[in-house]
């Protein structure tokens, strides 16, 4: 981030005339750099598509949505790494401080000199950092956030549900309800009088057909037409 | 009404024209022209009565089917078989006659189109004959009339028509058919008196010598079309 | 000559509302057309014995011919209430034809039809002949008129007994021996019923015109049924009755034959036709298969439409059949 050569030193080393950089752990810092870099990248390049489609509304078009879901899906996995990359380093980066050499031309860049010392973050990324703390504690009051608890709740039900489905047995098309009821007389007189019914119909169909007969077939029928007979 | 017909075999145009004109002379009311087809089939021997099955080839009997059809009913047919039977056939139905806006006295009635006796497509009885009886009926002959004259005398009471007779195409004589309503005749319970009309009319208007018939079936009852068709086939007997 | 382009089907008791419905929409026809039939089936009386001569085919066929005429009562009988056969509730009865009783004289149609053509169809084609009677007269001879009175009642019913045992009425002509003789039998049947002998001659004279043209009657059916249009399709379901003659005493009645149907299952008959009068218009007839076909497809799901095999529709006479 910074293109000003930084010096490290832990602590307890004791300081030197030459500059030791031996103990800087140039690697962890410069993979770091490099993904903030990343990111920087891509939320630039995002940023000016959007721009750009606000000075000329007519020309050029907005990102498509498909669009930004993948620069959202990149940059979360830029941010991922970068913060995965952070907390491996941690110990380091917490005992690590920071200073000038004494070959930095303190005078003539005095202003650079107090940026790069800077601690104290923003004012506006406090603000986003404590507005951010605040959302999740709010969230996770209100019981939404906790993904891990859904995910028991759901087992939880579905265990619950197959559980009370083992203590029935299911028979037939009737409630126990409508079973007793067939067994009282009225019932019983009920379902009688559903048998005649259909007994009786097919009584009808049977008589209608003479007892089931099959039809003559229309080739029959036509010999009958032309000849007098079957 | 009761007809008769006579056929004059010794006519020559001379005997036409002057009869002509002397029927003109009457002042009838012409009613157009009209011809005829007559036809005689015969049994066909080889269809043989069951009786005979065993023994005979061929039929002994002789028998006659005649078929008329003039003009003047149209789309009509009259049989007659044996001197005995007599069918009368028309393929007109009597919603198509009045769709025709013509009068016909012949017709199928409309229920029976309708109701799904017929397909209301049918053919002429001789052509029906020549076409699915041929088994046991065989055209003989084919006599046709042609350049026939409707003269209608009496007020409407006395019809003549004449026409030329080709048998197979030779000239064979005039045809002369007189239709007499019942008025005319003396006696209509009494069918021998009706040659007695016949010849008075033909004295009244010179309707040249021939030999007349005006046999009819049955005594007790009149028809108009079978008695015509008997007729016909006592004169063109050739 | 017609040219009919026929596909049939059946259809159980149970589905006659429905089809009827059915049809009803497809065809927006709210009341079809009652049909009602009486038809005599005929067949030539004489034995046709060609010369059998040595490298010529005979062309020349004997052929059943239906003699069909309007049923009139059969107008008012309900198809939708099944026949059954055992229910006196449900009987059916007809009154005698040929008994002289009647005011307008019948019109009949002879048809005759050509077996269908034979070859791969999509349906049937067949040739048909008709031609339509609207008057018979005959001449009898006063000798004739006298004899009925004498025969025996039992002998002069009319033609439906006739109809019963064909082969007895044949001898009886064979005994008679000459036509003039048969003639009279035939006459006989009305006369009986009808005491005046002077309508004797007109009221029968059609049976005697079938018997000099050389026709007898074989059987007889009554068709009642229901026709449907569909653009130039004529769909007809019907049912065939024929006489019935397991008659109790009871319902035993002079003047009415009873009927029952010629199949007891009750079973609808279903024939979808086009007729073309001539069948030399090739292409009205492969339009009309056409139609046929498009029918069939859109009815599969109510009743199978096919085509009926061509030898049950034979009206040829077989030598067999004649001796």
């Amino acid at each position: 981030m910074s293109q000003s050569p930084i010096a490290s030193r832990k602590k307890n080393s004791p300081p030197s005339q030459t500059t030791d950089t031996s103990q800087i752990p140039v690697d962890s810092l410069e993979t770091i750099r490099n993904k903030l870099n990343q990111v920087h990248l891509s939320l630039r390049k995002l940023s000016d598509q959007i721009n750009l489609h606000n000075r000329h509304p007519n020309k050029v078009k907005l990102p498509s949505y498909a669009h930004f879901q993948n620069q959202f899906q990149v940059l979360i996995t830029q941010l991922h790494s970068i913060a995965t990359n952070i907390s491996n380093n941690d110990e380091l980066l917490q005992n690590t401080n920071v200073y000038p050499t004494p070959l930095f031309p303190t005078t003539q860049q005095e202003a650079l000199l107090t940026t790069l010392l800077r601690k104290k973050a923003l004012p506006e990324v406090d603000e986003w950092t404590e507005s951010a703390i605040k959302t999740r504690d709010l969230m996770s009051s209100n019981g939404t956030n906790n993904l891990q608890k859904e995910d028991e709740f759901a087992e939880w039900s579905f265990a619950k549900v197959k559980e009370l489905r083992d203590s029935f047995q299911f028979y037939g098309f009737h409630t126990v309800e409508e079973l007793t009821y067939l067994e009282t007389d009225e019932g019983k007189r009920e379902a009688h009088l559903k048998k005649d019914a259909e007994s009786k119909k097919d009584d009808i169909e049977l008589s209608i057909t003479a007892g089931g007969k099959k039809g003559l077939n229309p080739n029959q029928v036509l010999k009958f037409m032309y000849q007098g007979e079957l | 009404m009761v007809s008769a017909v006579l056929l004059i075999q010794s006519a020559t145009p001379e005997t036409i024209t002057q009869f002509h004109d002397q029927l003109s002379n009457e002042l009838p009311s012409l009613k157009g022209k009209w011809s005829f087809n007559f036809k005689i089939f015969r049994n066909n021997p080889y269809s043989i009565h069951p009786d005979q099955a065993e023994t005979a080839t061929v039929a002994t009997e002789a028998q006659f089917l005649y078929t008329l059809s003039p003009s003047y009913l149209n789309e009509s047919t009259i049989t007659l078989i044996n001197k005995k039977s007599v069918g009368v056939f028309t393929n007109l139905i009597k919603e198509e006659t009045t769709e025709l806006q013509r009068s016909h006295e012949l017709n199928i009635p409309d229920e029976h189109l309708h109701l799904g006796a017929t397909t209301g497509l049918n053919d002429p009885f001789d052509f029906f004959v020549s076409q699915k009886l041929e088994s046991l009926w065989t055209q003989r002959q084919l006599i046709r009339g042609d350049g026939g004259q409707i003269y209608e005398l009496e007020n409407g009471n006395l019809i003549i028509r004449t026409s030329n007779v080709f048998l197979h195409g030779n000239f064979r004589g005039l045809l002369i058919q007189i239709e007499l309503n019942n008025n005319l005749i003396t006696n209509i319970k009494d069918t021998k008196s009706f040659k007695a009309s016949f010849e008075k009319i033909s004295k009244k208007y010179g309707i040249p010598e021939g030999d007349i018939c005006c046999d009819i079936l049955d005594s007790k009852f009149l028809d108009k079309h079978g008695d015509l068709c008997l007729q016909y086939s006592e004169i063109l007997n050739f | 000559m017609v040219h009919q382009l026929l596909l049939v089907s059946s259809i159980p008791h149970s589905k006659y509302v429905q089809t009827i419905s059915t049809l009803q929409a497809m065809t927006r026809l709210l009341s079809p057309q009652p049909i009602s039939t009486y038809t005599l089936v005929t067949k030539p009386s004489y034995v046709f014995k060609p010369k059998f001569e040595p490298g010529k085919v005979n062309q020349i066929e004997q052929y059943y011919m239906k003699c069909t005429t309007t049923w009139e009562s059969g107008v008012d009988l309900d198809l939708a209430i099944p026949l059954i056969a055992d229910d006196e509730t449900s009987s059916v009865f007809v009154e005698r034809l040929f008994s002289g009783n009647e005011e307008v004289e019948r019109t009949w149609t002879l048809q005759i039809s050509d077996i269908p053509i034979a070859g791969k169809q999509v349906c049937s084609n067949q040739t048909i002949y008709e031609s339509t009677l609207i008057h018979a007269h005959a001449r009898i001879e006063d000798s004739e008129i006298k004899k009925p009175s004498d025969i025996a009642d039992g002998d002069a019913m009319e033609i439906d007994d006739k109809v019963e045992e064909p082969n007895k009425e044949v001898k009886t002509d064979s005994n008679g021996a000459s036509e003039e003789s048969s003639t009279s039998i035939v006459k006989s049947h009305s006369s009986d019923v009808s005491n005046d002998p002077d309508l004797t001659g007109r009221k029968d004279s059609f049976l005697l015109l079938l018997e000099s043209l050389g026709y007898g009657v074989v059987n007889q059916y009554w068709l009642k049924g229901v026709r449907f249009f569909q653009g130039d399709i004529v769909i007809e379901i019907f049912k065939i009755f024929i006489r019935d003659d397991n008659v109790s005493s009871t319902d035993a009645n002079n003047n009415k034959i009873k009927l029952k149907l010629l199949d007891e299952s009750n079973t609808f008959q279903i024939k979808a036709y086009i007729n073309i009068p001539k069948s030399t218009d090739i292409e009205q007839i492969s339009q009309g298969s056409k139609d046929l076909l498009k029918l069939q497809d859109l009815l599969k799901n109510l009743f199978k439409l096919e085509i009926p095999d061509r030898m049950f529709m034979d009206s040829r006479v077989t030598l067999k059949k004649a001796t």
